[in-house]
């Protein structure tokens, strides 16, 4: 037949093999014969049926079988295993060969499909395989699940798996875009510096952190901060730092004044910072993150404007006439000088009560109408010698005062109040006097106020009066500024002042002004200034207006600080559109989003400008309502603190579903000019992808971690530049310390045992350079001085540039193990010389049941080398017939784990065989884990030869014997009948005797050539349908009549047909009530019983005898087995009846029994299935 | 006992169960006659002329089942029925398939013996 239509026929034969692309083509072509699986028709349908599936699924799988796991893989797996790697000569190896790299990861799992039967799932498992011709790092999810076989126990590994190397990597570069995030945060325009350890040591900082510092990096890297900046050591720095060290809790501060060395000079800062806990892996604080931005300018010109607000609180209240300023409609006393209270007889109290509350005096007196005329219209009121009655002392007493309203106006030129200044001229004279006091104290306040003053005449503007400030605003000295024209002595002004004055003159009203800008030419150039001014008419008696007073007070410096804030918000708001994380600014208490960059719009909205802008955040999100965001957002707009949160969980509505979310979120205050909350800015990262990685990531190492501690291995990362080692607890425990010490590299070294160090881990370590790999065994000498082995496995890892970077493996206790192994090689030794001296065949196998070691004995015998044994295999020297027996019973026994015991023929040297009995026991260990087997074969060929000889003889002697037996037998029945009617008792007696003899021998005979035929297989049954009850009944009867002695009591049994050979049946019941009988000598009755139990009946013989011990119980039934002891001497008779029972029970499908108490008595019982 | 005693012809090898054979028939009123070996049988049986001949399967020279064939393939003595001995118990089928009429096993017992030649004779 043509090879190809072989093929064809094979693939045909062999359906589960049809199919399944190149790996189908591959199973099919594969010799299977010399594989352990042996050729596929041999194959059980389990693995027939699993191969099918594999080879046909589109879905990577893989498959091992059989004890030696033998590898299969379909087409989808093929891609996993790479080129030039092992594919395809793994198909038909046994795993520990094809996955020897990490045989030490897989074969536990494998251990636990195979002998638990539970299947294994593993997630993104790092399982490097040799592929592409080197060892790759793959991960893999997969799950390992038990195949069972025809008889239910699992005979397989079956594995499906993909790999998903490419999303971890994904992963990992969503890791390094965290990293690249980080630094960009680094290089935020905000100090940052990362203080390790409890001395703070400035691990990192940013250019900010060193400018605000006013350090160089040289000045502070690596350096304790507080020696860095001893400035900071009185300042109560280090406790903040402490305290945020020893709990964790987040320290922040605004506007702390720190000082600091800046040019070599101390200066005050004010700084806005916070300091936040680091944790290291086993969350414990290992440095802390200090953020930090200055405040100072903004904090120094808000001082500044407080101070100048200051002066002029001042000023009223200590001016020498008396001032009032009333607000609102309602007159509100807001100021009031120690003067005018005076002069109202009143104390500090009425400060925030209503000026008509506390003068009520004065409602007859028009001074409530004057007052409310000038709030509603704006014109000053000017009384002069005006007399106002007072209660003083309780009393209403007059008094005349000149006194003037004068309204207030707010910026935006609205009348808030009303001023009220006054001078009292109760006393003519005095009244003058005082007067002149007044005017000379006023002009030199005035001249000394820190408010520039200065009087104008018209028509030319010629400056009657200006104070020094006024001078010193315009730069001027006096003889350049008094008498002279405004405009001529400060020309540049004309442009914007003459109109105003103008129109104050025109008008008759004042000329409020804030923050007007003019340029001045003065200290040496042109110079833009802001003032606030007040032009006031100045009018005579008759209402005309003669000049202008100027009130101005320079803000310049107020005006450019609030600018420059301007100008940082504006920034602010670029750097808030600009910024690649999301942000939102939300004005007022109902968090109104005001505005909020393309980030957040886009990525976390997903909505458009119009939809969000200038409406309130919890109307465009109402899903936010329920979560905790109102409150915080609440706590941040009242309390001003600033909340920050980490991956913080937010379900927002994305078209019709809450989609979860983490996000690092921060709500930061945001204050107006005036320092009151006005809006939050809330900056948002969104770090779901991150999380959600970092879960899978943590969920992965987690079971990594269960892994390894279930395997008690430890893990380590060594850093190759810095020798910095990260292990896992479980390293610190296996070198003898508490489990939460970190071992440095230099400490585990001094822990290797001297012997070691040198000769095997440092080598270790050099061939580690050079090949990548790193693996010794070496003894650690524990704090306790006791010592452990350990086997340590890595692997070096290397940059773009080939140079090593770090190492990472792991570390496993082997001591345990090592003493196992030291034990066992002692043991094997000792075992080897002893056995190589005995003349019987010793040998040993491993787990798989490959022989590995034969006695001298075995050598001598068959004339074999160790190499011919090795290379031709032992099965060589088992004779052919018993060859294929031999392997199916050694197969048997390594796969149940079974003894084996087994006879075969071994050749010898000349070529004869001679027939050897083995036997073989597993040794296990303590788990119960088979380790070896150890064999024996002796040398049975003489005995087999005498056996075969005396089953020989007995058939020959039972047959020769029943010829002189027929002739007594027959000789003896014809003297009975000859001398049947004789009155010779006696001899009548001794031949019913012979007679009766004749019968057991006969009996004997026949037994004994059923064991000779049991022996050789030739005991014959002719099976029938009878009625078990009758059979009973006539063997009963018979017995009876030839024992009249024993009384034989049959309980009552129903009609059971049974199909077995009757005779034999009947010999069995005959054998076992002689027995009985036999056996009872004291008690007369033997009692039978029938009873049918699921599909069995089951036959009892019950006796009140001598009984039978335990230990004879179990072997009663072997041939030529006769209970011994006193009483039995005296009863004759080989012991075979039992055996040949027992073998026609066994060979009828049922069980023969026994139950015995000596003393007491037996009962021997059989089971028969019912058809 | 009829008047004309049946004639039963013993072949056996072995004397003393040959003669025991004999008394115990004789003791029954048959007319006995033996033969040692199974020399000249065609002559004696023409001669003798027997009712029923009962014979050992293992006889000295001669393959007892052989002897069983023969005889039944010769129609001058096929008819008589024939009854043979053996201590072999799984020969009874051989006997049976050889043409043997009647099967005994050793030892026997003697009314087992008689009744069976009195079945073969009837």
């Amino acid at each position: 037949m043509p090879a190809s239509e072989t093929k064809h026929t094979h693939a045909e034969k062999h359906s589960f093999l049809s199919g399944g692309g190149e790996m189908g083509k591959l199973t099919r072509a594969k010799d299977w014969s010399k594989t352990s699986l042996g050729n596929p028709d041999s194959w059980p349908q389990s693995l027939r049926t699993t191969l099918s599936i594999i080879l046909n699924s589109r879905f990577p799988m893989f498959l091992w079988w059989g004890p030696e796991l033998i590898c299969f893989y379909n087409d989808a797996y093929r891609p996993s295993l790479g080129n030039n790697g092992k594919h395809p000569h793994i198909l038909g190896q046994p795993a520990k060969e094809a996955w020897s790299e990490i045989w030490d990861i897989i074969n536990p799992l494998i251990n636990q499909v195979l002998t638990k039967g539970e299947a294994t799932w593993s997630e993104d498992q790092l399982i490097p395989i040799y592929r592409n011709g080197k060892i790759e790092d793959v991960y893999w999810t997969f799950s390992y699940s038990a195949v069972n076989d025809e008889s239910g126990v699992p005979a397989g590994v079956f594995v499906t798996c993909v790999e998903t190397t490419e999303s971890i990597n994904n992963k990992k570069n969503l890791e390094e875009n965290e990293r690249s995030l980080r630094l960009m945060i680094l290089q935020a325009p905000v100090a940052i510096s990362i203080l390790r350890g409890e001395n703070y040591l400035v691990e990192i900082t940013n250019k900010r952190a060193l400018e605000l510092w006013g350090r160089t990096e040289e000045e502070v890297k690596d350096k304790p901060i507080l020696e860095a900046m001893p400035e900071l050591l009185n300042q109560g720095i280090k406790d903040f730092l402490d305290d945020v060290y020893k709990t964790g809790n987040r320290f922040s501060a605004t506007e702390l004044p720190v000082e600091m060395v800046r040019k070599g000079k101390m200066e005050t800062k004010y700084i806005n910072f916070s300091y936040e806990a680091l944790y290291d892996s086993d969350g414990n604080i290992n440095g802390i993150m200090a953020i930090g931005f200055e405040v100072t300018e903004q904090v120094l010109s808000r001082q500044k404007v407080e101070e100048s607000e200051h002066n002029i609180r001042t000023l009223v209240e200590n001016a020498p006439f008396p001032i009032g300023v009333y607000t609102g409609r309602e007159m509100r006393i807001t100021l009031a000088n120690e003067s005018i209270l005076d002069a109202w007889g009143k104390g500090n109290d009425v400060i925030g009560k209503l000026y008509r509350d506390i003068l009520p005096e004065f409602e007859n007196q028009e001074i409530f109408r004057q007052l409310d005329e000038v709030y509603n219209t704006g014109i000053p009121f000017h009384a002069k010698n005006q007399r106002v009655d007072i209660v003083v002392d309780e009393k209403l007493q007059p008094y005349y005062f000149n006194y003037s309203f004068t309204p207030l106006f707010d910026m935006k030129g609205k009348i808030y109040g009303v001023m009220n200044t006054a001078a009292e001229v109760t006393d003519i004279n005095v009244a003058n006097n005082r007067l002149e006091e007044s005017e000379k104290r006023f002009r030199n306040s005035v001249i000394q106020a820190p408010l520039g003053i200065a009087i104008f005449r018209t028509p030319d503007y010629i400056a009657e009066l200006a104070n020094e400030t006024y001078l010193q605003l315009v730069d001027k000295s006096e003889d350049e500024f008094i008498g002279i024209p405004l405009f001529q002595s400060l020309p540049e002004v004309t442009d914007v002042v003459k109109p105003l004055f103008e129109d104050v003159i025109s008008s008759g009203k004042a000329f409020h002004s804030s923050e007007l800008p003019a340029f001045l030419n003065r200290f040496g150039g042109k110079d833009l200034a802001y003032f606030n001014l007040v032009y006031h008419p100045l009018k005579e008696d008759n209402n005309t207006i003669s000049g202008i007073m100027v009130v101005a007070t320079e803000v310049t410096q107020s005006v450019k600080a609030k600018q420059s804030l301007e100008e940082r918000e504006k920034h602010f708001r670029n750097m808030v559109m600009q910024s690649p994380i999301a942000m939102t600014i939300l004005r007022g208490k109902d968090h109104v989003i005001e505005m909020a960059n393309s980030i957040m719009m886009k990525t976390l909205w997903k909505k458009d400008e119009e939809e969000v802008i200038g409406k309130k955040m919890l109307d465009v999100f109402p899903e936010l309502k329920d979560q905790k965001y109102p409150e915080l957002l609440k706590k941040v707009y009242e309390g001003g603190e600033v909340h920050r949160e980490s991956e913080s969980l937010t379900l927002i509505q994305h078209v019709n579903s809450l989609t979860r979310f983490y996000f690092d979120l921060e709500y930061a205050p945001l204050y107006d000019t005036e320092g009151l909350i006005s809006g939050i800015m809330a900056t948002v990262n969104n770090v779901t992808d991150k999380v959600e990685a970092r879960r899978k990531v943590e969920e992965a190492e987690e079971r990594v971690r269960l892994a390894t501690e279930a395997a008690e291995l430890s893990t380590w990362d060594l850093d190759l530049q810095s020798k910095i080692i990260i292990h896992s607890p479980r390293l610190a425990e296996i070198f003898g310390h508490e489990k939460s010490e970190k071992l440095s590299h230099l400490q585990m070294r001094s822990q290797i045992h001297p012997e070691d160090k040198e000769r095997i881990v440092e080598k270790a370590f050099e061939i580690a350079m050079k090949t990548g790999v790193y693996f010794y065994e070496a003894r650690v000498v524990k704090p306790d001085e006791s010592i452990c082995w350990i086997r340590t496995q890595g692997k070096v890892f290397y940059d773009e540039k080939k140079l090593a970077l770090k190492m990472i493996g792991t570390l496993r206790d082997i001591t345990e193990e090592k003493i196992y192994r030291q034990e066992l090689e002692e043991r094997e030794q000792k075992f080897r010389v002893l056995a190589d001296f005995m003349p019987q065949f010793v040998w040993t196998g491993d787990a798989d049941g490959n022989l590995n070691y034969f006695n001298q004995a075995v050598y001598d015998y068959s004339g074999l080398t160790p190499e011919q044994m090795k290379n031709e295999g032992w099965i060589q020297i088992v004779h052919p017939e018993e060859r294929e027996q031999n392997i199916k019973a050694w197969m048997d026994a390594i796969t149940h784990g079974k003894d084996f015991i087994f006879e075969h023929r071994f050749k010898r040297a000349d070529g004869i065989y001679r027939w050897q009995l083995s036997r073989a026991i597993p040794l296990r260990d303590a788990n119960g884990i088979i380790q070896m087997w150890v064999g024996t074969s002796t040398d049975i060929h003489n005995i087999k030869e005498q056996d075969e000889q005396k089953d020989y003889f007995i058939s020959m002697a039972s047959h020769e014997l029943k010829t002189p037996v027929t002739s007594i037998k027959g000789y003896v029945q014809i003297l009975k009948t000859m001398y049947a009617d004789k009155e010779d008792s006696f001899l009548i007696n001794s031949l019913n005797i012979v007679d009766k003899q004749i019968v057991t021998l006969t009996n004997l005979i026949s037994d004994l050539l059923d064991v000779s035929k049991i022996k050789t297989g030739r005991l014959a049954f002719n099976e029938e349908n009878f009625e078990l009850s009758v059979l009973i009944n006539d063997i009963t009867e018979e017995i009876s009549n030839i024992n009249p002695g024993h009384k034989i009591e049959i309980a009552a049994t129903k009609k059971i047909i049974i199909k077995a050979d009757r005779d034999r049946i009947g010999q069995v019941l005959i054998n076992f009530l002689t027995n009985a009988i036999k056996y009872s000598p004291q008690s007369k009755t033997v009692k039978i019983k029938t009873m049918v139990k699921d599909n069995e009946v089951i036959v009892s013989v019950e006796d009140n005898g001598i009984g039978i011990n335990k230990k004879d119980q179990e072997r009663i039934f072997e041939r030529f087995y006769r209970v011994e002891g006193k009483n039995e001497n005296t009863f004759p008779g080989f012991g075979i009846g039992l055996f040949i029972s027992a073998e026609t029970i066994q060979r009828h499908n049922g069980t023969i029994s026994v139950e015995s108490m000596p003393g007491v008595g037996s009962v021997f019982s059989f089971a028969l299935p019912i058809h | 006992m009829p008047a004309t005693p049946s004639h039963i012809l013993i072949i056996d090898d072995n004397e003393d169960i040959l003669y025991m054979i004999k008394a115990m028939l004789e003791m029954h009123g048959y007319k006995v006659s033996v033969k040692q070996n199974i020399i000249e049988l065609e002559l004696g049986l023409t001669e003798l002329c027997p009712d029923a001949i009962i014979m050992d399967m293992l006889l000295s020279g001669a393959d007892g089942l052989e002897v069983c064939r023969m005889l039944k393939a010769n129609e001058k003595f096929s008819h008589i029925p024939l009854i043979m001995i053996s201590a072999h118990p799984s020969a009874k089928k051989e006997c049976k398939e050889a043409g043997a009429n009647y099967f005994v096993e050793k030892p026997f017992d003697m009314n087992d013996l008689v009744a069976i030649v009195k079945t073969a004779l009837k």
